[in-house]
């Protein structure tokens, strides 16, 4: 999402279920009716009011697994390399290898944590 | 082939992606979900090994008897041909590779095989989008992952799905139980052609429900091990059926046989039935003339869609000529099988 695109959603303040999606016309009424979004940016508009729908069939909010290999944000690669680290790490304990399991486990915790200082600069 | 393996059908892997710059399909007028289409087959038709393997197909372009061909072979749904003047599929000519296009998602890729593992499936499928997003930019979000048109596909837009045969579970009534278990573990059990449909002939498939905040990896390990717990338990209840009543299931095995070989007007659903009590005998060693796989060749084959098409028909036939043709189909297949 772009840096306008959050500027236009800080000025537009939380949705009412009436209100239209800015790019596609999409009102949360009619998600309610249809459980279909229009667009990416509804998911962005509606997303407080999307939650406790989401977190009714999901398991948790944090997608985990593939990224698209397209995207460069720092952010993204980082999480991208998350999940291949957690991965390393639950094999290397498996077959007992501890010194990778500790060498990774503190490269995680360093990723982490980086990555929680960008969601509080958010 | 292993008892399990016996008791399966199909796997099938699919993934939904949705290109950034358009609205999901049905926000789309037909300008620009047919600049989709374009757009998609751009971006796959990149190298002359899959322009020899695969076809373009426009829904608004093809004849309704080929479409129910099409879907009888699971290589479009429901949804896509409600999409006629919109949807589109590619497919490979082995017909176990289709890339639906506009159907809830702009893709539908979906990858299937009835000797292939989940896993393999899954790699076909992973190395089919990693061509498509050479060219196309997908609607993500680092928290929910892909986006969907309906959030029940978030994540890794991932939908893993066994088709299996549970007759002796079905026989004693355990599919309901089992459905609800499998609810609160995050899967699901449908019929045989997807949402909605009916379990004819005792064939089921099974299905993850949650999508986001779980790995590809794991959802497949997940719901193979589910599935081999499921067949275990069918593999039970066979044995419980065979001690109890083994000569009055011999007996219906081989009566559903002489039908099949003899009748001349049947129903797409008598056959079904039939063929699903003729693969029980198969599954508990009553008999070995057959295979599962024939069996299976002829539950696809006896289906009105690839009946026209065998025939190379363009209109519907009135329903009794279909059903006498249909018996007569079976009794052929039955000859050249059993002798």
């Amino acid at each position: 999402m772009s840096k306008l695109e959050d500027n236009i959603f800080d000025k537009l303040g939380k949705p009412k279920p009436q209100q239209e999606c800015p790019r596609c016309g999409t009102t949360f009424r009619e998600y309610n009716q249809t459980t279909l979004l229009g667009c990416p940016v509804c998911y962005r508009y509606f997303r407080e009011l999307l939650i406790p729908s989401i977190r009714k069939f999901q398991f948790t909010l944090q997608h985990e697994g593939k990224f698209p290999a397209t995207t460069t944000s720092l952010e993204t690669r980082s999480r991208r390399r998350l999940n291949l680290l957690r991965q390393e790490l639950s094999e290397s304990i498996l077959v007992e290898n501890f010194e990778q399991a500790a060498r990774l486990r503190d490269e995680i915790r360093d990723l982490e944590e980086m990555l929680a200082g960008e969601e509080i600069k958010k | 082939m292993s008892d399990r393996q016996k008791l399966k059908l199909t796997s099938r892997v699919r993934l939904a992606r949705n290109i950034q710059e358009y609205n999901f399909p049905h926000k789309l007028d037909s300008e620009a979900a047919r600049n989709v289409v374009t757009d998609i087959e751009n971006a796959f038709f990149v190298s002359t090994a899959l322009e020899q393997d695969y076809t373009s197909r426009h829904l608004w372009e093809e004849k309704g008897l080929d479409l129910l061909y099409w879907f009888e072979k699971h290589l479009v749904s429901n949804k896509l041909i409600d999409n006629t003047d919109i949807g589109a599929f590619i497919c490979n000519k082995g017909e176990d590779v289709s890339i639906m296009i506009n159907e809830e998602d702009h893709i539908r890729l979906q990858t299937m095989s009835n000797s292939k593992s989940l896993e393999e499936l899954y790699d076909e499928a992973d190395k089919l989008d990693t061509v498509l997003e050479e060219k196309l930019s997908w609607s993500f979000d680092n928290n929910l992952g892909y986006l969907t048109a309906c959030p029940t596909n978030l994540g890794t837009a991932l939908r893993a799905s066994v088709m299996v045969h549970l007759p002796s579970l079905t026989y004693r009534d355990r599919i309901g139980l089992i459905a609800q278990k499998l609810a609160q573990m995050g899967m699901t059990i449908r019929g045989i052609y997807g949402e909605g449909s009916q379990a004819l002939g005792s064939i089921y498939q099974i299905s993850n429900e949650v999508t986001l905040g779980v790995s590809e990896d794991f959802i497949i390990r997940n719901i193979q091990e589910t599935i081999d717990g499921i067949l275990d338990m069918e593999l039970e209840e066979q044995k419980r059926v065979m001690d109890v009543m083994g000569d009055e299931s011999r007996d219906s095995v081989f009566r559903s046989l002489g039908i099949l070989a003899n009748a001349r007007i049947m129903s797409s659903q008598e056959a079904l039935s039939l063929l699903s009590l003729l693969r029980f005998g198969v599954e508990a060693d009553l008999m070995d003339e057959i295979s599962t796989r024939d069996i299976d060749e002829m539950i696809i084959q006896v289906q009105t869609g690839n009946l026209h098409r065998t025939l190379g028909l363009t209109e519907l036939m009135p329903e009794k000529d279909r059903d006498m043709l249909r018996a007569t189909v079976l009794r052929n297949e039955m000859k050249r099988r059993l002798s």
